[in-house]
């Protein structure tokens, strides 16, 4: 019943991640500061999602592959683009 | 010795007989997916306030402490990291690291609590809470942006304070021996979740601190 057969990752790679979500924290604050106009809000809410995608792909181990996903991604991408134009864009 | 078929679906919807590349299809993951579309609801609320309020917007998040946010942040990711070698520790059998590891992720989730108690302290003594005067004062604006940046935080506290019940079960569990590497399923289910609290507030971050 229960899955110990589930493949989890190793000590290493978690931890790689780890920090390269934390550098990508730093990145995107960093880059706040500069202005750069329309490419802030691009820039922040891209690393965030890609943020997001990370600790989604890796620490919860979804795998996103198959039709039901691409058309879930679809969805959900359509909903962020939505969010996104109607909040900065107008 | 009876090979154990492994007959659930995955994630990614192929069948596979003895191993799981990915996370399994149970309820923990439907809850998942329920409270990710109440906070995007939220973030559509969020988008279109923004939209009406742009200006209002970019000056209140003026208002909120940046480090903060990043130290937030951090917090929350190294206890998702904690959280994830937890599930190694489980299956290698090592009953001390997972009991460290679970009590980590259990302080380091306080501290995020402590360090959002500051914050809003900070806030409220500013008078920049829902139903001040001040923030009534300061325009419609600032009204929605705070009542937004309150109710989000804090509906995102509160997931993070039920996370905490989880893990504390997770631990005792652990420390009776009633979790272990044979059903480490509690841990896994546990990390979801916990990890979708990481995750909501890695999207919630931006939207209130940085823009």
């Amino acid at each position: 019943m229960d899955n110990k057969n589930t493949q989890v990752g190793s000590y290493k790679s978690y931890t790689l991640v780890f920090i390269g979500l934390v550098i990508l924290t730093l990145i995107s604050t960093a880059l706040n500061n500069l202005d750069l106009g329309y490419l802030n809000v691009v820039l922040a809410i891209g690393v965030a999602v890609l943020s997001a995608i990370i600790v989604l792909t890796t620490f919860m181990r979804v795998k996103l592959n198959g039709s039901f996903f691409r058309l879930l991604a679809a969805g959900v991408l359509a909903l962020a683009l939505l969010i996104f134009f109607v909040a900065f864009v107008g | 010795m009876l090979k154990q078929i492994n007959m659930s679906q995955s994630l990614s919807m192929n069948r596979s007989m003895s191993q799981t590349n990915g996370a399994t299809l149970n309820g923990t993951w439907l809850f998942i997916f329920i409270e990710l579309l109440l906070f995007a609801g939220l973030f559509l609320l969020y988008g279109v306030y923004r939209y009406q309020n742009q200006i209002a917007f970019n000056l209140a998040a003026t208002e909120l402490s940046i480090s903060s946010g990043v130290i937030n942040t951090i917090i929350l990711l190294s206890g998702s990291f904690t959280m994830a070698i937890t599930s190694i520790s489980i299956r290698s059998r090592n009953k001390m690291l997972s009991l460290l590891l679970l009590i980590t992720t259990l302080f380091i989730g306080f501290m995020f609590l402590v360090n959002r108690y500051f914050e809003w302290k900070g806030r409220i003594e500013f008078g920049l809470f829902p139903g001040s005067e001040e923030l009534a004062r300061l325009g419609h604006g600032d009204v929605l942006f705070f009542g937004l940046y309150f109710f989000m935080t804090g509906l995102h506290a509160l997931h993070l304070l039920a996370g905490f019940v989880i893990l504390t079960m997770g631990t005792v569990r652990v420390n009776n021996n009633t979790l272990t590497a044979d059903n480490p399923d509690f841990i896994d289910k546990a990390g979801t979740y916990w990890h979708l609290a990481t995750l909501i507030w890695v999207l919630v971050f931006p939207l209130f601190y940085l823009l």
